[in-house]
């Protein structure tokens, strides 16, 4: 990965067709490593009759890409098998495509090592997943990242952010957060992601950052596109960091977190142009909206990006391609989308609907925002919502569909139904639902019956019920000051995240994502020690951050307190090789437990937890009794215990008696061992 | 119609145009029309006569005999690039342009062969027999040289000229009997022809380079190896690419042919409503303000074309030839005197050369209107029926001017003229962005309305009351000749 600082000059000539000598590489993930779109996932998924691919490969070659790197993970051969019959993979091709597979990637960490490894990458390239719908011109973005790179040499990342109003249909739920900018809203400072359940209420700076710029701008209300033109210097980094995922909540965090790095991202705000990830079903249906409404430009159905579309714009944005039949007394509204072949019959009303190639729309059919795809027949009389229609789906006449239901491949629904808008329908495909795939049979499915972990980003009701979820602090814009900036900390003083600074965060984070994932304490001691080698820390902030960490991460265990022993007693077995190479001296024993405390204080259960992990460090041999009583005698002073480490405190008071008693008993053989010492 | 975005896009593609195969050109050609890369009247009509060149130039049907293969190539060609963008309708100008030249080949060979029935083979040359008098006194002379109709000097143009304009297929000559001075004065491209001889020039237009070999009377051992007749295997190709540059040249120089008209159309201290950016009306009132005094009110267009118009006024570096510098150096070489436009009038902003210029908003035409003399518009595409395609907000301004009497001239180059009717003027129009209207930032604009931003307004015939284009005036009730002489009686369906 041998840069070429020769060639840095020249670059900053590279106008738009002065032809640089290295090829514009873009890479695109086209898989978003996760089960949203189920259980419509088996095929490329598509918006406007088009697949999303196709709308980020045109992107792409709007951009001038030369060559684009495909990753693929499931449904690979699909994929690939796509992309060589499509002009992409012909001569005339504005860029060469490379369709790679490879079954160790699962996420785009992954990707990412990937790049590393096969050194394919020689430049600044761009990261997109395979999902993006937009129509910015990614030469002036390029053009300002490279301008950026000759000035600040340690510029790694320019990622695209498009400012949306807070309320905004096509903001992706559950994938919102805090950009923390200077005042030029150029450089970012800290990105916080936000969770949406339970909502994320207080977002925690680092005292430098705050201190360094008494100016900065925090802003919410950013839809990140999810285009990054990323620096050859970052597919390493991901080798190096072998746990990171996650593009944002794991790269972009972890190095604006990590000031060793001293790498710095700066962000592209768009302020026109179009941008958007489809990345969830959500999404996919309103920038199928926005692809609908011209927003996307030129990247519209009528432009008929696929070999053999034909469609064609009439006013209202209705598109309809060559050979639909439509019955003299149907009626089609606005923002229709009728793809050739398809037949629609009297009295239906089509508003605001896709409609796929050779379907059958009955007679007085209502369709309101419906998304119909291919070769699907909707029976006489039936009324159908913002619903998701697969392929090859047979509904009888006089159904209702609500809006929000989902109704997979090939489903056959009976005469007179009703779905739910909760309900999705399937009939084929994993586990249980299988044994319904007998044709007249209605699979009806509640959510709750359906997948395991993103429920709530996957269902349909939730997601078209959108409404204004996160409207938090940072909702808006605004410079602010230290003094506010000091204040918003100030009273998220207790956020135990928000006191350590520098070293101790950095090992808090990283002992914390440990634990979360279940990495083998070896790892653990290893990165740990590397994060103190190259912070020339104190053994006293390994301790700090230990001792946060793996109450953090206990808090979040414990749910009941019968589980606080069992936890308790896990998690520190576990990590007892850690906890032998921090402490070795009495005072060491008495630091610990006093951050335990402190980290206790204030906390649900905190009490018991203190005093089982005074109990689980004694039984291993890690705190003796000297220990625990200089922790006892000098907690006892009137120097600052708040009256929260108090109570955490009084809870160990049997234990503390019990550990005395068994201090003076053991004095008492001391004596005894003494005395048998004298007599020699 | 439309400024330049990406002038960088048209530059590349006819680059590499001759770099690759035919059919990747015309594929790389569709996408960049779908991406939108390539767009405005003129850039399109560049890029498909470019790759129509190429395409000729690589098609196996070369030979006169095969010249219905080569009509239909072309013409699956056209429909495929009218499929990918069928709002520039541009393209099937040109293509038809196309179709047109190779037409003509073909009758004029065929010509050939009948006369050569009738009398000694071998000893006609093209330019005899295209004359109704092949006794005329050289044209018997079989050298190449006399296969150009202007090299036989002290010859009756006229006559050739209404030979010509009977076969209804070359561009220029029909028009050299009317304004014949005013277009002339432009200089064809090859000095070696007498300045005073407009119709010399005109003509070299077509012919500019010598037609490679075959006149009749040299036969080719190939020829007589195959054993045809030999009138059927001449090779057409040459006359067909030489038909191909000659509308690329028209294309590079069609500005500088309407801006002589200019003084004509504008006088002495009027109000000239302008509606539209391009380079081409700039060039026009430019022209006239080297003479005039006038007043230009600009009307902005909002929300498409407000950028450009405004643009105009301030910074006019953009204007300064970025696209076409290549075709002004090729002219500049070869006709050192007649430079078309020296770029430096770019330089000047409107009001620096001493014309007023006022910029409105689309909203106070009404009520401007009716101190204006004349409106003077571009365009977008002609229509056969005198109607035209131009920047939304057109309409406004012609119905206005209607009200007012005034009279509203479209100034546009001949190319942009289509053979088509318009039954569905709708379906003619585009749709552009909607973000031009509202920002998509704007939630609750986006969830909650409708928002449509049409990019072209469609002026029906009975609004525009005269056009202006390289070969002349013609108001729209005449339109229908000009089509005719454009394109010939062939009707060929790009859809």
């Amino acid at each position: 990965m041998a840069p070429t600082p020769k060639n840095k000059p020249a670059k900053k000539l590279g106008a738009l067709e002065e032809a640089p000598e290295k090829l514009l590489q873009a890479v695109v993930v086209a898989d978003s490593f996760n089960k949203r779109f189920r259980p419509l996932t088996l095929e490329t998924p598509r918006a406007t009759n088009t697949p999303v691919l196709e709308y980020t490969l045109e992107f792409l070659a709007l951009g001038g890409v030369e060559e684009v790197f495909l990753y693929c993970y499931a449904h690979s051969e699909k994929i690939r098998s796509y992309i060589k019959s499509s002009k992409w993979s012909r001569e005339s091709s504005p860029f060469e495509i490379h369709v790679i597979y490879s079954p160790s990637i699962t996420s785009v960490g992954d990707v990412m090592r990937e790049l590393d490894q096969s050194r394919l990458i020689n430049d600044d390239f761009i990261f997109v997943s395979g999902d993006i719908v937009s129509n910015i011109s990614l030469q002036t973005v390029l053009q300002e990242h490279k301008a950026r790179r000759l000035v600040d040499k340690s510029c790694i990342m320019t990622t695209v952010l498009r400012e949306v109003s807070p309320s905004h249909r096509s903001r992706p739920r559950g994938e919102n957060a805090v950009f923390v900018m200077d005042s030029n809203r150029e450089r970012i400072f800290h990105y916080e992601p936000l969770k949406q359940s339970p909502p994320t209420e207080s977002v925690a700076l680092p005292k430098d950052l705050v201190k360094a710029n008494p100016k900065m701008s925090l802003q919410e209300n950013l839809l990140d596109c999810c285009i990054d033109i990323i620096s050859f210097e970052v597919p390493p980094l991901f080798t190096e960091n072998f746990d990171w995922q996650h593009s944002r909540k794991d790269f972009l965090h972890g190095i604006l977190m990590d000031e060793l790095y001293g790498k710095t991202v700066y962000a592209h705000i768009l302020k026109s142009g179009y941008a958007g990830r489809i990345q969830s079903l959500h999404t996919y249906d309103s920038i199928g909206r926005d692809i609908t409404n011209r927003w996307t430009y030129p990247f519209c159905p009528d432009s008929n990006f696929l070999d053999g579309q034909s469609y064609k714009y009439s006013r209202g944005h209705m598109y309809k391609e060559a050979d639909v039949i439509l019955a003299q007394s149907a009626e089609i509204k606005e923002n229709t989308i009728i793809g050739s072949g398809t037949k629609i019959e009297d009295g239906a009303i089509v508003f605001g609907s896709t409609i796929g190639r050779n379907c059958h729309i009955g007679q007085n059919v209502k369709l309101h925002s419906a998304i119909i795809w291919d070769n699907a027949v909707i029976g006489d009389n039936c009324t159908i919502g913002k619903a998701i229609i697969a392929s090859g789906v047979h509904i009888n006449s006089g159904c209702i569909v609500e809006s929000g239901a989902i109704i997979s491949y090939g489903v056959e629904v009976e005469k007179g139904s009703r779905i739910l808008s909760s309900a999705k329908l399937t009939k084929a495909s994993g586990g249980k639902e299988s044994k319904n795939s007998r044709a007249k049979t209605i699979t009806e499915y509640e959510d709750s019956e359906d997948d395991e972990e993103e429920q709530v980003e996957t269902s349909m009701a939730g997601l078209y019920s959108w409404k204004n979820v996160s409207e938090s602090d940072f909702s808006d814009m605004s410079d602010i000051d230290e003094d506010a900036v000091a204040k918003k900390r100030g009273h998220k003083r207790t956020n135990s995240e928000s006191e350590i600074d520098g070293f101790p965060r950095e090992a808090y984070n990283s002992l914390l994502g440990a634990l979360k994932q279940n990495h083998s304490v070896d790892i653990m001691i290893l990165e740990l020690n590397g994060l103190r080698m190259s912070a020339n820390a104190e053994f006293n902030d390994v301790r700090l951050a230990t001792s946060s960490a793996v109450v953090s991460y206990m808090l979040t265990k414990i749910t009941s307190n019968e589980a606080v022993s069992k936890i308790v007693d896990a998690t520190i077995e576990k990590l007892l090789p850690l906890f032998n190479r921090m402490i070795f001296e009495v005072s060491d024993q008495a630091e610990i437990l006093e951050f335990m405390q402190k980290e206790l204080a204030g906390k649900e259960r905190g009490g018991a937890i203190m005093q089982a992990i005074g109990m689980k460090l004694y039984n291993e041999d890690l705190c003796d009794n000297d220990g625990i009583l200089t922790w006892w005698n000098d907690g006892n002073g009137p120097d600052g215990e708040t009256p929260d480490m108090a109570k955490v405190r009084e809870a160990t008071t049997a234990f503390v008696k019990w550990v005395m008693q068994q201090d003076e008993d053991s004095d008492d053989e001391d004596e005894d061992y003494e005395e048998d010492d004298d007599d020699d | 119609m439309v400024a330049d975005e990406n002038p960088a896009a048209l530059a590349k593609f006819l680059k590499i145009v001759n770099t690759v195969k035919a059919s990747d050109a015309t594929e790389i050609l569709i996408g960049l029309l779908k991406r939108r890369q390539i767009k405005s009247s003129r850039n399109v009509a560049k890029a498909v006569a470019k790759l129509l060149l190429r395409f000729v130039s690589q098609n196996r049907h070369t030979k006169l005999s095969e010249v219905n293969g080569l009509i239909k190539d072309v013409r699956d060609l056209g429909k495929l690039l009218v499929a990918a963008q069928p709002k520039e309708m541009v393209i099937g100008n040109i293509v038809r342009r196309v179709l047109g030249v190779i037409r003509e080949e073909g009758n004029e060979e065929n010509l050939h062969q009948s006369l050569a029935d009738l009398t000694l083979g071998g000893r006609l040359s093209r330019a005899s027999s295209v004359g109704d008098d092949s006794s005329a006194p050289d044209s018997g002379t079989v050298t190449p040289s006399s296969n150009r109709p202007f090299s036989r000097d002290g010859r009756d143009f006229e006559e050739d000229i209404d030979d010509l304009s009977r076969r209804k297929s070359k561009v220029y000559i029909p028009n050299l009997g009317r304004g014949l001075t005013r277009i002339g004065s432009f200089q064809a491209p090859n000095p070696s022809f007498s300045e005073g001889n407009l119709q010399h020039a005109l003509f070299s237009l077509l012919h500019t380079s010598p037609l490679p070999i075959d006149s009749p009377g040299t036969l080719t051992p190939n020829n007589k190896a195959e054993g045809k007749d030999h009138f059927e295997d001449k090779d057409i190709r040459g006359d067909v690419i030489d038909g191909i540059k000659e509308i690329m040249e028209e294309l590079d120089v069609v500005d500088e042919q309407l801006a002589l008209a200019s003084e004509q159309h504008i006088h002495a201290n009027e109000i000239v409503m302008v509606l539209g950016s391009s380079i081409t009306l700039q060039r026009f009132l430019m022209k006239a303000a080297i003479k005039r005094k006038f007043i230009v009110v600009m009307v902005e267009t909002y929300p498409n074309d407000h950028k450009d118009t405004q643009e105009v006024l301030k910074a006019p570096s953009k204007y300064r030839l970025p696209q076409s510098k290549a075709a002004a150096a090729k002219i500049t070489a070869s006709t050192p005197k007649d430079e078309p436009m020296p770029t430096l009038e770019f330089k000047n902003t409107l009001t620096s050369m001493g014309v007023e210029t006022i910029l409105i908003p689309d909203s106070v035409v009404p009520a401007i209107i009716s101190r204006v003399n004349k409106v003077i518009m571009g365009s977008h595409v002609i229509l056969r029926n005198g109607s035209c395609i131009t920047n939304a907000g057109a309409k406004t301004v012609a119905r206005c001017a209607l009200q007012h009497s005034i009279p509203v001239v479209v100034v546009s180059g001949v190319y942009k003229l289509s053979p088509l009717y318009p039954f569905d003027p709708d379906s003619m129009l585009e749709t552009g962005d909607s973000s031009a209207v509202v920002g998509w930032e704007d939630g609750d604009m986006v969830g909650g309305t409708e928002i449509f931003n049409p990019l072209m307004d469609f002026v029906p015939d009975n609004l525009v009351d005269h056009y202006i284009t390289n070969v002349g005036g013609y108001t729209p009730q005449n339109l229908y000749k000009l089509v005719e002489e454009q394109y010939g009686s062939a009707t060929d369906s790009l859809e």
